[in-house]
């Protein structure tokens, strides 16, 4: 994996687990505009919003990462937990 | 005499036959009035007194004893009924408190004018409810627990993120009890793939604090969590 990478979803995954979420979404957020499409660092934004109840961008995110890779089960099951809301 | 209020109901559709059958399981003496013979045998054992009566004719409601009440409550759909009748219950029999629904807001604002103490607007009020979970990201659920109280879910307003309950100090400033929130719980040991456990912590400690995106499950007068949902 790339470097740079590896310290963006780590960084986020530290904000995540210090419940500081805004910060984890901006991590995210901004490693995207390195990494456009990334379903790695797209599937972790949308963990994020669903923790936060962000329905809308979750669904977004998710939808995202099936766009890039159709076969992600994880993703595909996020999604269809957040549709039947 | 007894210290509890006595109510009147008049018109017995839908909405005014369900105030008066509610009010009389609550244990409180509800005299119901309507036109429709079929209104009054359905509601008759039901209410104190189920009196078959033209809602205008006056002599009839003095004789009886409509001025005694302490609430009189108008469900009448007929806009002139509703209103003749409103003025009459107020400026005549001095009923202390009257209380009318309201088919839309011109007949609202004629009620208004003639010194109605409260008015309903029963269909406006459910369907504003209704959009407003289908709508708004942050109401997650109604239950309408009686006419006064729900039992709402929504996603905790920014202004109580990071603050305890008992810092929010919900009771007292909102008249309102969390019973449960409910949790998304970082759970994550991969940096590559997070995940989340949802938790519902059930009647909340007043030292629990309030994190983003919580679910909070409270049950209060729906007048006051509106102020929550607006927030």
């Amino acid at each position: 994996m790339e470097p740079d990478k590896e310290k963006i979803l780590e960084a986020g995954f530290f904000y995540f687990q210090n419940q500081n979420f805004k910060k984890a979404i901006k991590i995210f957020e901004e490693g995207l505009t390195l990494f456009p499409d990334d379903a790695d660092i797209y599937y972790n934004l949308g963990i994020v919003y669903e923790s936060i109840n962000d329905i809308e961008k979750a669904k977004e995110c998710f939808k995202k990462v099936l766009e890039i890779d159709k076969n992600n089960t994880d993703a595909k099951k996020h999604l269809e937990n957040l549709i039947n809301l | 005499m007894s210290d509890k209020k006595f109510f009147a109901v008049i018109g017995l559709s839908s909405f005014g036959y369900h105030v008066a059958t509610k009010l009389s399981e609550k244990g409180y003496e509800v005299i119901a009035i309507d036109s429709d013979e079929g209104k009054i045998d359905d509601i008759s054992n039901k209410v104190t007194h189920a009196i078959q009566l033209n809602a205008l004719d006056e002599k009839g409601l003095k004789e009886v004893g409509l001025m005694d009440v302490d609430v009189a409550i108008i469900a009448i759909k007929d806009i002139a009924t509703s209103i003749l009748l409103s003025s009459f219950l107020k400026e005549d029999l001095k009923i202390r408190k009257v209380i009318a629904k309201a088919s839309d807001q011109k007949h609202g604002k004629v009620l208004e004018k003639i010194g109605v103490d409260r008015i309903i607007y029963p269909e406006l009020e459910s369907a504003d409810r209704l959009a407003n979970t289908l709508i708004s990201p942050s109401i997650f659920d109604i239950i309408e627990l009686s006419p006064s109280y729900n039992l709402v879910e929504i996603k905790t307003p920014e202004i109580f993120v990071g603050k305890t309950i008992e810092e929010i100090d919900i009771r007292k400033r909102y008249d309102i009890n969390i019973i449960a929130i409910k949790r998304k719980q970082p759970s994550t040991t991969d940096s590559y793939k997070l995940s989340f456990e949802e938790n519902t912590i059930i009647s909340p400690s007043p030292k629990e604090r309030i994190i983003e995106g919580d679910i909070l499950v409270m049950i209060g007068l729906k007048e006051d969590l509106e102020k929550i949902e607006n927030l």
